[in-house]
């Protein structure tokens, strides 16, 4: 099977204090107070020399608990911080919802956010023109074109979301802990939607909810304090972190 | 195949400043035009300032818009991180983008602007006013490209400087409220005494200023020497400020 994702010694160090002035009052201020303030300076490794190979086609899932670094490997491979070492190669388009509703305009109606939030993961006018009826009808949001976002509900939020994702034209899907706030009806929606792709779509999946992650992915990544410490097939995987 | 991501983001940018407003567009008018009038009267009737013989309101928004250009650039661009911050922190997408679309609205702008100061022109000289067009007109956009050049460029790098400390961009303020006081919008070059002219001409938005006047009047100071320093210094300042954010945009969200 072809390789879509290649990530090489990642790594990612952040340095704890550096940056918690917040004036430069605060910064003259800790110039003078150099007492053990310097020596408190520590850096923190939130990824540490990871390396593996997503094929096309599978449907993995990062699972760890809160701090393992699953969130951080995320935004690397989008490329929304950079590794502080090692490299990574993604060979198709990857589209990913990291945090469900950023990039809405609370003051825009259902159509125009549309165009904005599809537009930001790089798609063409004439292509979001296509795929607006999709949305539509997959959030049940028909009736509410014309409504600025800010009067919906959290719950709506999501809905648009999840669905102007589903629709964007690309080959892999990455998913943070994505339907959690959703309702039922809904999420059995997206599980079938996601259960439905085909065979040379790649999803990667974040959750904490092991009865969804099993009905749905094959292969699995479970980080640990920043390290891999399994990475095999979901159903090789004995002990659930 | 981010350009109709520019196109959705200039759209966005430009329909959110007048959601919630009646008057819309005529908005980016306004402050001009109230402007021009208080310059007027306080420093052309009042203080009896020279105006190079122009008729004051033409010599005094020809000015104004030229420095909001400016202005506005910097405090647009300043705060690009900020503005940005949400979604630059969850999807990517080149970040030039955003300069790009914030910078594309402030041109807009100035560009309605600068239809209604040829409007102006043109009453004017059906009034009878001998408005001589010199042959420097054909240069007056790259004029004002070098004015949207200083403003991306030096916005940018204020912007890279204060994502830490949020001091140098209160400072901005002030310091953009003073600094019209040092170029020639008000008081032109000629009326400029002596011992002070120095101080006028190593300004390159005041060089820039009288540039576009002398394009549009036939008045101010032209000369080659400072226009070559005011466009070295421009593209300088551009390409300094678009490094500087390139670099910037890698690391700023591990830093905030």
């Amino acid at each position: 099977m072809e390789k879509v994702i290649i990530a090489k010694n990642l790594s990612k160090i952040y340095i704890k204090g550096q940056f918690n002035f917040d004036s430069l009052k605060d910064l003259i201020h800790s110039k003078f107070r150099r007492t053990e303030k310097s020596s408190e300076k520590k850096s923190y490794t939130a990824l540490d020399n990871i390396s593996f190979e997503v094929l096309k086609g599978d449907r993995i899932c990062i699972i760890g608990e809160n701090g393992s670094g699953k969130s951080t490997l995320l935004k690397i491979l989008n490329k929304i911080t950079y590794p502080s070492y090692g490299s990574f190669v993604i060979s198709d388009k990857m589209v990913s919802v990291l945090e469900l509703g950023a990039g809405f305009h609370p003051e825009f109606t259902t159509k125009e956010n549309i165009y904005l939030f599809a537009s930001i993961y790089g798609m063409k006018i004439k292509d979001i023109d296509n795929i607006i009826d999709n949305v539509l009808d997959f959030s049940e949001l028909r009736d509410f074109i014309d409504t600025p976002v800010k009067k919906f509900s959290s719950g709506m939020h999501i809905k648009l979301a999840l669905s102007i994702f589903f629709n964007l034209k690309a080959q892999i899907f990455v998913l943070d802990e994505a339907f959690s706030v959703a309702d039922n009806n809904f999420k059995d929606k997206c599980v079938k939607r996601l259960l439905d792709l085909n065979q040379d779509t790649t999803l990667i999946f974040v959750s904490h909810d092991y009865e969804l992650l099993k009905k749905i992915c094959n292969k699995a990544i479970v980080l640990q304090k920043g390290k891999i410490i399994f990475n095999g097939n979901l159903k090789d995987l004995i002990k659930w972190p | 195949m981010y350009g109709d991501l520019l196109k959705i983001f200039f759209l966005k940018d430009f329909k959110s400043n007048f959601k919630q407003t009646v008057l819309g567009p005529i908005w980016f008018l306004i402050q001009p035009i109230f402007s021009t009038l208080i310059f007027s009267i306080l420093f052309g009737k009042v203080a009896g300032l020279s105006t190079d013989q122009i008729p004051k309101p033409l010599y005094y928004f020809s000015g104004i818009i030229l420095f909001n250009l400016f202005t506005e650039l910097v405090n647009k661009n300043a705060i690009i991180f900020r503005d940005f911050k949400d979604i630059f922190s969850k999807i990517y997408f080149p970040r030039i983008i955003a300069v790009l679309s914030v910078s594309f609205n402030v041109l807009l702008r100035f560009i309605l602007q600068l239809a209604l100061l040829f409007l102006m022109i043109l009453i004017y000289s059906i009034n009878g006013i001998n408005i001589k067009l010199s042959l420097l007109f054909i240069a007056m956009p790259l004029f004002i490209l070098l004015i949207v050049f200083i403003g991306i460029g030096f916005g940018l790098i204020i912007a890279c400087y204060t994502i830490k400390y949020k001091d140098i961009q209160l400072l901005l303020t002030y310091f953009l409220q003073f600094f019209i006081y040092t170029t020639t919008v008000i008081i032109p070059f000629s009326a400029i005494p002596n011992k002070y002219k120095t101080f006028v001409l190593i300004n390159p938005i005041s060089n820039l200023i009288e540039s576009f006047r002398h394009s549009l009047f036939g008045i101010g100071n032209f000369t080659y020497l400072s226009f070559v320093y005011t466009l070295l210094f421009s593209v300088s300042l551009f390409l300094i400020g678009i490094y500087l954010f390139n670099e910037k945009q890698k690391t700023f969200l591990d830093n905030i």
